[in-house]
């Protein structure tokens, strides 16, 4: 599958340098016309070995022979020289010279840009077509000519009139310039592309790495967490138990009873370990916001029963299905709900509301994307100014040493940042907090849908390699 | 109202139902100790309580005899805890089942659902919370049976 890759990758940088070759074999001939030879067979010649020094120097400058590997390149090469070689002499006048090759930039171009860019070179190799035909023919000076001449430059010079001269002179001029103005801005926008997407090919294979790491380290944990998780699961269950049958007064109790609070807060780590290094393995689909916030709701509820809190819930339910990670999406708002609930006293009020509404214009009225906007609020002690900016952080927390992790507000971070989302707290001390998350209604896009699947060939290959 | 069992409407912090309304629970999870304490928390709560370390004993228990609500570990050898899901609801409609799932597989857990679980557990849980919910689904079961009687044609659980 890679060599695939590799192929395809290659062929374009072939067709892209052969593209650029034309251009420049087009603008040599152009400005070598005056100087050409009568002999078909000669011209041919030299327009042959022409082309293969440009081929080679813009293989050079393009770095392409360092990618292109095996048969293509000779083949193309020789099948392109021979090409423009032949047409090129055996068309006799001075327009029809260039119009095959315009055609080979153009079919050339047309099969390594994407459409839009297509249809730029396209309109561009059209511009110079007309203005070439307009200065060939209108612009001439007609009286110059008899009909026969077959190359107008050297019957200019054979006429030698100074003023014939001059005008012939200017003419040509014209052209060059014209010719190699636009020349240089079309290899420009072709090279342009080539950077960009370099550019966009690093940046990829860097997230790629990166996903590669949190894969590892998600399976990592994952396994840790599950051999850990057990033996936590079967002490506190029997501790429970114990509890159940000592006295509530008894010292034996208590010591229970502390024994309980640090193997819950081993849970507890775990957990949020668990959370922070698993989000990029589950799976992309389109959810329903008011069912996954209405799951995190349900899974707040004992806690909130235990500490006495309201909790009003707000949730439009006509949200639009949004492309997310469910799990992520789950846990970001459980995490939120606890860590408002974990700052409000007793008997405190949580504030959860949802609803759909048109981001804000930027660019025109008729931008109609939607928004999906979460937000938790609550009653509690609020968040000191010092620590807003850093409870994004991971391993940042305000809630003291082994009571929680850190991690909390950093997966939620995580989850929205993976769903293209922004948030936003806003908080008054001892007026309480509020968190407000701002998703993309189409949710997580299609490119991100192409690295997703790139991930996942990662993934098996990974996998394939441990087993 | 109810026939069945029927704890008492708000689970407290000890939910006990009435002696004579012992509902039958089976616990099916392949490490052992894990399902003899939830055995023995239940019994506790006064259920009676069997346990089974495997899918085929699961299913050979359910053979012998009925089993109101079981609590089914996700994650076991030679079957998981999906497909006995399946299988018991096919032998039995009226049984209920909670699925003990793994952490972090709340997709899971809502798979579970879809395919006829009627709740699922996050391990490690607490034993308190895992009573409350052994005692709402009861109560549901309850309410679904009685329905049953009243229309024997409508399915409740093909609505989920």
């Amino acid at each position: 599958m890679s060599s695939f890759e590799t192929d395809r990758q290659s062929f374009r940088h072939l067709l892209r340098a052969r593209t650029l070759c034309l251009g420049l074999l087009i603008l040599l001939l152009w400005l070598g016309e005056g100087s050409r030879s009568q002999s078909i067979a000669v011209e041919a010649g030299w327009n042959i070995l022409l082309f293969a020094v440009v081929l080679s120097l813009v293989f050079m400058a393009l770095g392409g022979i360092r990618r292109i590997t095996g048969f293509l390149l000779p083949l193309v090469m020789i099948v392109d020289t021979l090409l423009a070689g032949v047409w090129i002499s055996a068309s006799g006048g001075p327009v029809s010279n260039y119009m095959p090759l315009f055609l080979l930039i153009l079919v050339s171009a047309l099969m390594i840009l994407p459409p839009k860019r297509a249809v730029v070179v396209v309109a561009w190799v059209l511009v110079i077509a007309i203005v070439t035909l307009y200065l060939d023919f209108a612009w001439r000076l007609p009286m110059v000519f008899d009909a026969g001449d077959i190359n107008p430059f050297s019957a200019i010079l054979e006429k030698s009139s100074l003023e014939f001269r001059r005008a012939a002179y200017l003419h040509q001029g014209v052209r060059w310039v014209f010719f190699l103005v636009m020349i240089t801005l079309l290899c420009f926008v072709l090279m342009r592309q080539v950077w960009s997407r370099e550019e966009k090919l690093r940046a990829r294979e860097k997230s790629l790495e990166q996903k590669r790491h949190f894969i590892q380290m998600g399976e990592l944990t994952g396994r840790i967490a599950h051999g850990v998780n057990t033996p936590l699961g079967l002490i506190s269950g029997n501790l429970e138990l114990l509890m159940g049958e000592t006295r509530k007064d008894s010292k034996t109790y208590k010591q229970l009873a502390q024994i309980d609070q640090y193997v819950q807060r081993a849970i507890n780590t775990v957990r949020d370990v668990l959370d922070y290094s698993r989000q990029s393995l589950s799976e992309i689909k389109p959810v329903s916001v008011p069912h996954i916030l209405q799951a995190a709701v349900q899974a707040i509820q004992p806690k909130l029963k235990e500490k006495e809190a309201k909790l009003i819930v707000d949730i439009d339910p006509n949200l639009p299905a949004l492309l997310a990670y469910t799990e992520g999406l789950f846990q970001a708002h459980l995490n939120l709900l606890e860590n408002a609930l974990d700052s409000i006293d007793t008997g405190g009020l949580i504030t959860l509301s949802a609803k759909f509404q048109y981001r804000q214009v930027r660019l025109s009225a008729a931008d109609k994307r939607g928004e999906i906007k979460v937000m938790v609020r609550d009653t509690g002690r609020g968040i000191p100014s010092p620590d807003l900016k850093r409870i994004f952080e991971p391993f940042y927390s305000t809630k003291g040493f082994g009571k929680g992790t850190g991690l909390g507000l950093a997966i939620v971070k995580r989850v929205v940042d993976e769903h293209r989302g922004t948030i936003t707290v806003e908080s008054r001390m001892g007026e309480g907090s509020s968190f407000t998350i701002l998703f993309p209604a189409e949710g997580i896009s299609a490119e991100r849908d192409h690295e997703k699947d790139a991930l996942g060939y990662n993934a098996d290959h990974l996998n394939g390699k441990d087993a | 109202m109810a026939s069945a069992a029927k704890p008492r409407k708000r689970p407290a912090k000890n939910p006990r139902p009435k002696a004579a309304s012992r509902a039958r629970l089976l616990v099916v999870d392949d490490e052992i100790d894990f399902a003899r304490m939830i055995q023995t928390s239940l019994a506790q709560s006064g259920y009676r309580v069997d346990i089974a370390q495997s899918a085929t004993q699961a299913i050979a228990l359910q053979r012998k005899k009925p089993y109101d609500l079981a609590l089914v570990d996700l994650r076991m050898p030679e079957m998981t805890g999906l497909e006995l899901l399946q299988y018991l609801k096919l032998r039995d409609k009226g049984i209920f089942v909670i699925m003990m799932t793994a952490y972090g597989s709340f997709s899971i857990g809502i798979e579970a659902l879809k395919k006829g679980a009627c709740d699922y557990l996050a391990k490690p849980f607490k034993l308190n919370s895992m009573k409350e919910k052994v005692a709402e689904a009861l109560e549901r079961r309850a309410r679904y049976l009685e329905e049953q009687s009243l229309f024997p044609q409508r399915s409740t659980m093909d609505e989920w």
